[in-house]
C-alpha cells in the first residue's frame, strides 16, 4: 500500500524543468563563475542537479534558489556544493590510449633528445593533468614516463593535477580507487603499481613509487585566479573543454598553450580542437592522434 | 570556576573587580598633578634663567651710553661679562630643558664682537652693535619664557606678573635706554632735527602705552591673587610708574616738544636711571613674586596629591573592613547551619539551632531550627508508639506534609488492623508463615508453592499459587519467544545489512555510469557541434571549387582567345614576309636597271672618247652615271640582304607563333583537366556535406537517446537510493528490535522455573 502510494507520489511529481528566463540567468550566472557551458543541450542536467540541492535545502524554486546562491550570506558556501553537483568526474586510466603511445614513443623522446645537456635540476619533465578529476590521468602519465626515460637514466618527472573539484581532488590526493574504477588499466601497470588498501576489501592504493611523482591542486582552468605554475613540458587535457562554451574553451586553449615551455607538446581529446588555434602552437600528427607543438 | 570558590572568595574577587577602576582613578589624578606640578618646575627654571638675563639688560645700555672707553664703560662691560659667565653656567645646566644654547651662544657672539668693535667704531655702528646685542637679550628672553611654559601660565595673577616679567618691562627697559641715549645727545647738542623729533615721539608713544600694560596688568595681578602675596609689588608699581612718567614728561616737554632745549644730559640722565632702575626694581620683585607664586602653586599641588593619597588609602580601609564585617555576617550562620546540616544527616536531633540575624542566613538558620524541632517531635511520637503506647495523635504540619502524612497513615494503619493483640499475633504468625513460603518468589524463584491454610492466610495463599502457576506460562513464553524474535531479527539484520551495502554499491556504481552517461552525451553534442562545423567546411570547400571550376573555364575562353589571335596574327607576318619577297624581285628589277645603266655609261664614255674634244664633256656625264649605276646597284644589295634577314627573322616569328599555340592548346587541356577536377571536388564535397549532414543526425539521435538513457539512470538512482536508505532503516530497526528482545529475555532471566515446565502445574484449589 505505502510502496504503490510512493511510487504513484514519484511518477505524480514529475519534475519541472528549468525554463527561461530562469534557465538564462543560471546559464550566466555558472559561466561567469567558472566557465562551464550550460546552454540548451544540458538543461535536463542543470535543472535535475539545481533540483538535488533545492530539495536538500527546502527551496521551492530555480529564482529563489538563484537569489539565494547569488545574494544570501551563506551564497558562496551553497556555490561549492554546487559546482560539486554540476562537475562530471568522469575519468578513467589511459583513457585515450594512443595518446599514451605517443607521449611515450614521441613526445618524451623528442623532449628529452632536445635537451641533452642535462644541467643539474634541468634533468626533470614537468607534466601537467588539467582537469584531473579523481587523479587516473596523473597516475596514467607517472606510470608510463619510465617507458620513454628508459633504463640507467637520471630523468625525473614532476606531474601537477588540477581540478576545480575539491572532492574530486581528495580522491585523486588519496589514490585509492575501486576495482570497476581500474578499467583501462593494463595488467603490468596493475601488478606493478597497485597493492589492495589495508581494510578495504575490493579497493587498490597507488603505490608510493607513483604518487611520490603527483601533486594535486585546485584549479579554475576558466577562472581569472593567479595560479603560478612553471613552464610545463607535456599539457593533458583531454575530455575536459567539451564542458565548456566556445568562447571559454578558446580561452583555455589559450592559457594551456602559454603554459607550454618551448617545445612542449599539448594532448587534446580527439576531436576537441575542432576550431581552435594559438599562434603559438602547431598541430603535429602523430599515428593518427593530433598533439599541439609550442613552438621554439 | 567560579561555583567551586568559597563565598568570601567570590566577595573578595567582587571587591578585587571594583578597585581596579578606583586604582585607575587615583592613577590619573595623581598624574594629572605630577603634569600640573612638572608644569609649575619648568617654569621656575625660565624665572632661574631669567635673572641674569635681567643683569646683562641693566648692563648693556649702560656700556651703551658711557663714553667708549670711560671708566662707567669698563664698569658695565665687566658687569655684563659676569652676567655673561653667570648665564653660562646656568646655559649648561638648562639647554636640554629650555633649549636655549643656538640663541645664547648667538648672543655672546654678538657682546665679543661688540667688544672687538666698539674702540674702532663709529657712534652709528657703536649705536648698532649694542642695540643687536639688546635684541639678543630680549630675544632670549621671550625663547625662555615660551620654553619654560612662562607664557602658557595658567593663573591669572602669576599670568600677568610673569607677562609683565617677560614682555612690558625689558621692553620697557629697552625703550627708556634708547630714549636716554637719544635723549642725552640731543641734550649735549641743544639742537633737535626733525627726524629725532620724530623719533622721540614714537617712542614715546610707545613707552606711554607699555606703561599703562603694565599698570593695568599689575593691577590685574594683584587683584586676583588669592594669597595677597603680591601686596608689596604696589609700591613697587607706583614708584615704576611714578618715575616713568616723569621720565616722559622731562623728554616731551624739554626736549621733544620745547622751543629751546636748556636741559643738561646729566640731569636727564639723572631721571632717565631712575625710572630704568625703577623698571628694574619692580622687575626684581616681579621675580620674586612670581617664584614664590609659582612655589606656592607647587606646594598646593603636592599637598593635594598627598591628600588624594591618604582619602583614598582610609576609604580603601574602611571599605575593606565594611567587606570583612559582610563576608563574616555570611559565613559564620552558613557555617554554623553546615555543621548543623551535617550532624542532622548523620541523625543526630541533639543539636540546636538559633537565629542571630533577620536576613537571608538568619531565615536559613530559623528554618533549619524548625526542621530539627519537627524531626525530634516526630522522633518523639514514634518513641511513644515503639514503647506501646498507641494514644498518641500525629497531625500532619500541611496538606505537602509527605512525612506527617505518611506517618500519620502509618499510625491510622496500624490501629484499625491490630483490632486487639491475640488477633493480631495470630494474623502475625500466619503472614509470617505464609511470607516466609513466598519470600522466595520476589528473587524470581517461580518452584515455590504456598500451603493452602484454613486461617485468612488460606485465600491468599490460593491466588498465590494460581497466580504463580499464570506467571511460569508467561515467563516460559516470553523466554521462548524472544529467543526466537532473536534469531530471525538476526537473520533479518544480517540480510538487510547486505541489502544497504549492496544498493550502496549499486548507488555509487550508478552514479559513476550516470556521470560516464552524462560525459558521453555531452561528448557526442560535442561530436554534432564538430559535424556542423565540418559541414560549414565542406560547403565552404563546395563554393571554392564552384569558383574555380568557373575561374578555370575563364581562363580556357581566355586562351582560346589568346590562341585565334595568334594564329592570326601569324598569318599576317607570313603575308609580311610574302611582300618582301615582292620587294626582292623590285630590288632585282632595279639591279637589272643598273646594270644596264652602267653598260650605257660605258658605250657612251667610248663613244665621248670618239667624239674627241667634242665629247669630253658627255664623258664626264657618262662617268657620273656610271658611278650612279654602281651606287644603285650596292644599294639594292643592301636591301637584298635586309628583306633576306626580314624573311628569316618572319619565319622564326611564325616558328614561334606556332609554338605558342600549341602550348595554348596544351594549357587549355590542362585548364580543361582541373575544370573536370574541380567539379569532381563540388561532387565530392556535396556527399561529404550529405555524410556530415547524417552524422550530425546520427549525433542528435545519440544526444537524444544518451538523454533518455540519463534519466533513466537518474530513476533508478532514485529507486536504489530509496533502497538504500529503505534497507539501512530497516536494519537500524531491526537492530533496535534485537536489543528490544535482548532487554526482554535478561529481565526475565532471574525467573527460575521447576524442571517440569509450569503446564505440570495445576490449580491447588
Amino acid at each position: 500500500m505505502s510502496m504503490t502510494a510512493t511510487r504513484v507520489q514519484h511518477e505524480s511529481a514529475e519534475p519541472i524543468e528549468l525554463a527561461e528566463p530562469e534557465h538564462a540567468l543560471w546559464r550566466d550566472s555558472i559561466r561567469r563563475r567558472c566557465g562551464l557551458d550550460f546552454s540548451e543541450g544540458r538543461r535536463r542536467f542543470l535543472s535535475q542537479r539545481l533540483r538535488e540541492r533545492m530539495s536538500l535545502l527546502g527551496i521551492e524554486s530555480y529564482g529563489e534558489y538563484y537569489r539565494f546562491v547569488e545574494h544570501d550570506f551563506e551564497g558562496g558556501r551553497e556555490w561549492q556544493r554546487l559546482i560539486e553537483l554540476l562537475l562530471i568526474n568522469e575519468t578513467s586510466f589511459f583513457r585515450h590510449p594512443p595518446s599514451y603511445e605517443v607521449l611515450a614513443t614521441y613526445a618524451l623522446p623528442e623532449l628529452m633528445r632536445e635537451r641533452p645537456g642535462q644541467q643539474p635540476g634541468e634533468d626533470f619533465i614537468r607534466m601537467w593533468s588539467a582537469g584531473c578529476s579523481t587523479g587516473q590521468e596523473a597516475y596514467s602519465m607517472a606510470m608510463i614516463f619510465p617507458r620513454a626515460a628508459g633504463a640507467g637514466q637520471s630523468w625525473q618527472t614532476r606531474i601537477v593535477g588540477t581540478d576545480i573539484s575539491e572532492r574530486a581532488l581528495a580522491k585523486a590526493r588519496r589514490g585509492h580507487y575501486r576495482k570497476h574504477e581500474l578499467r583501462g588499466l593494463p595488467e603490468r601497470f596493475a601488478g606493478r603499481h597497485l597493492a589492495p588498501a589495508e581494510g578495504e576489501p575490493g579497493v587498490y592504493k597507488i603505490t608510493d613509487d607513483v604518487r611520490a611523482h603527483v601533486r594535486f591542486a585546485r584549479f579554475n582552468l576558466a577562472g581569472a585566479d593567479d595560479f603560478y605554475m612553471p613552464e610545463q613540458d607535456v599539457i593533458f587535457c583531454q575530455n575536459v573543454m567539451i564542458y565548456f562554451s566556445l568562447d571559454s574553451r578558446r580561452e583555455i586553449f589559450a592559457r594551456l598553450c602559454r603554459q607550454l615551455r618551448r617545445g612542449g607538446y599539448l594532448f587534446l581529446a580527439p576531436g576537441e580542437s575542432v576550431g581552435l588555434q594559438h599562434p603559438g602552437a602547431t598541430p603535429v600528427r602523430v599515428h593518427d592522434t593530433m598533439i599541439h607543438r609550442r613552438a621554439e | 570556576m567560579i561555583r567551586n570558590l568559597k563565598i568570601w572568595q567570590k566577595l573578595a574577587l567582587l571587591a578585587f573587580a571594583f578597585s581596579i577602576p578606583i586604582a585607575v582613578l587615583l592613577y590619573l589624578l595623581v598624574a594629572e598633578k605630577n603634569i600640573a606640578i612638572n608644569f609649575a618646575e619648568k617654569e621656575k627654571m625660565g624665572t632661574v634663567y631669567h635673572r641674569p638675563l635681567r643683569k646683562l639688560l641693566e648692563a648693556v645700555p649702560q656700556h651703551a651710553r658711557a663714553a667708549a672707553g670711560s671708566e662707567g664703560a669698563s664698569d658695565s662691560a665687566s658687569r655684563a661679562d659676569a652676567a655673561i659667565r653667570e648665564l653660562e653656567g646656568l646655559d649648561q645646566q638648562l639647554r636640554s630643558e629650555l633649549k636655549t644654547d643656538e640663541k645664547f651662544n648667538a648672543l655672546k657672539d654678538k657682546w665679543l664682537e661688540l667688544k672687538s668693535k666698539e674702540a674702532s667704531a663709529g657712534p652709528d655702528v657703536r649705536r648698532q652693535l649694542h642695540a643687536d646685542v639688546v635684541a639678543g637679550i630680549r630675544g632670549l628672553i621671550a625663547h625662555v619664557g615660551d620654553t619654560s611654559n612662562l607664557i602658557l601660565d595658567p593663573d591669572l595673577d602669576s599670568y600677568y606678573v610673569m607677562d609683565a616679567e617677560l614682555i612690558k618691562l625689558p621692553e620697557s627697559q629697552d625703550l627708556i635706554a634708547q630714549t636716554l641715549q637719544y635723549g642725552k645727545e640731543i641734550t649735549a647738542r641743544k639742537a633737535l632735527t626733525p627726524e629725532e623729533k620724530t623719533q622721540l615721539i614714537v617712542w614715546l608713544g610707545l613707552l606711554r602705552s607699555n606703561l599703562d600694560a603694565v599698570k593695568a596688568g599689575m593691577k590685574l595681578a594683584i587683584d586676583n591673587n588669592a594669597s595677597g602675596s603680591l601686596k608689596p609689588l604696589e609700591g613697587q608699581v607706583q614708584n615704576y610708574a611714578a618715575t616713568t612718567a616723569a621720565f616722559l614728561d622731562l623728554t616731551d616737554q624739554r626736549i621733544a616738544n620745547a622751543p629751546t632745549i636748556d636741559l643738561t644730559p646729566e640731569e636727564y640722565e639723572a631721571a632717565g636711571v631712575k625710572a630704568l632702575s625703577a623698571s628694574f626694581g619692580l622687575w626684581d620683585e616681579g621675580t620674586q613674586s612670581l617664584d614664590g607664586l609659582l612655589q606656592a602653586r607647587i606646594d598646593g599641588f603636592n599637598s593635594r596629591k598627598f591628600n588624594t593619597f591618604i582619602g583614598v588609602a582610609g576609604i580603601g580601609l574602611v571599605t575593606l573592613l565594611l567587606a570583612w564585617f559582610i563576608v563574616r555576617s555570611i559565613t559564620r550562620p552558613l557555617a554554623e547551619v553546615v555543621s548543623v546540616a551535617n550532624r542532622l544527616a548523620k541523625g543526630d536531633l541533639s543539636v540546636e539551632i538559633s537565629a542571630t540575624s533577620t536576613d537571608e542566613t538568619g531565615q536559613l538558620m530559623k528554618s533549619t531550627g524548625d526542621v530539627i524541632a519537627y524531626l525530634k517531635e516526630t522522633a518523639s511520637v514514634a518513641d511513644q508508639i515503639a514503647a506501646g503506647n498507641l494514644s498518641v495523635r500525629v497531625e500532619p504540619k500541611s496538606a505537602d506534609d509527605r512525612f506527617g502524612t505518611s506517618f500519620k497513615n502509618m499510625l491510622d494503619s496500624t490501629l484499625s488492623l491490630v483490632q486487639s493483640r491475640d488477633e493480631r499475633d495470630e494474623l502475625q504468625k500466619g503472614f509470617m508463615t505464609l511470607l516466609g513460603e513466598i519470600s522466595d518468589v520476589a528473587n524470581g524463584d517461580l518452584t515455590v508453592e504456598a500451603e493452602v491454610r484454613a486461617d485468612a492466610t488460606g485465600a491468599i495463599a490460593d491466588s498465590f499459587n494460581f497466580m504463580i502457576v499464570q506467571l511460569r506460562e508467561i515467563i516460559n513464553n516470553v523466554k521462548e519467544t524472544t529467543q526466537q524474535v532473536s534469531t530471525s531479527a538476526t537473520e533479518i539484520q544480517t540480510t538487510t545489512e547486505t541489502l544497504a551495502s549492496g544498493s550502496e554499491e549499486q548507488s555509487e556504481q550508478i552514479t559513476e555510469t550516470s556521470s560516464a552517461i552524462e560525459e558521453m552525451a555531452v561528448s557526442i553534442q560535442q561530436v554534432s557541434e564538430n559535424a556542423v562545423l565540418s559541414a560549414t567546411v565542406a560547403d565552404q570547400a563546395r563554393t571554392n571549387a564552384k569558383q574555380g571550376a568557373t575561374a578555370v573555364q575563364n581562363n580556357i575562353n581566355a586562351m582560346q582567345r589568346i590562341r585565334e589571335q595568334v594564329q592570326e596574327t601569324a598569318k599576317r607576318i607570313k603575308r609580311l614576309g610574302e611582300r618582301s619577297q615582292e620587294i626582292g624581285e623590285i630590288v632585282q628589277l632595279i639591279d637589272d636597271l643598273a646594270d644596264r645603266t652602267s653598260m650605257l655609261a660605258l658605250n657612251a664614255s667610248i663613244q665621248a672618247a670618239m667624239a674627241g674634244e667634242a665629247g669630253r664633256g658627255f664623258a664626264v656625264v657618262a662617268e657620273e652615271v656610271e658611278r650612279l649605276a654602281d651606287r644603285s646597284t650596292n644599294a639594292t644589295k643592301q636591301i637584298s640582304s635586309l628583306i633576306k634577314s626580314i624573311q628569316s627573322e618572319t619565319n622564326e616569328a611564325v616558328a614561334a607563333m606556332e609554338d605558342t599555340t600549341r602550348e595554348v592548346v596544351e594549357g587549355s587541356g590542362l585548364a580543361n583537366e582541373a575544370g573536370q577536377a574541380l567539379t569532381e571536388i563540388e561532387g565530392v564535397s556535396d556527399r561529404l556535406a550529405e555524410l556530415i549532414q547524417s552524422i550530425s543526425q546520427a549525433s542528435k539521435q545519440q544526444a537524444r537517446g544518451s538523454e533518455a538513457l540519463a534519466k533513466s539512470m537518474s530513476v533508478i538512482s532514485g529507486v536504489t537510493q530509496q533502497v538504500a536508505s529503505g534497507s539501512r532503516e530497516a536494519a537500524v530497526s531491526v537492530k533496535g528490535m534485537v536489543s528490544l528482545a535482548e532487554t526482554l529475555r535478561s529481565s526475565v532471566v532471574a525467573f527460575k522455573l521447576p524442571e517440569t515446565n509450569g503446564n505440570g502445574h495445576h490449580r491447588n484449589n
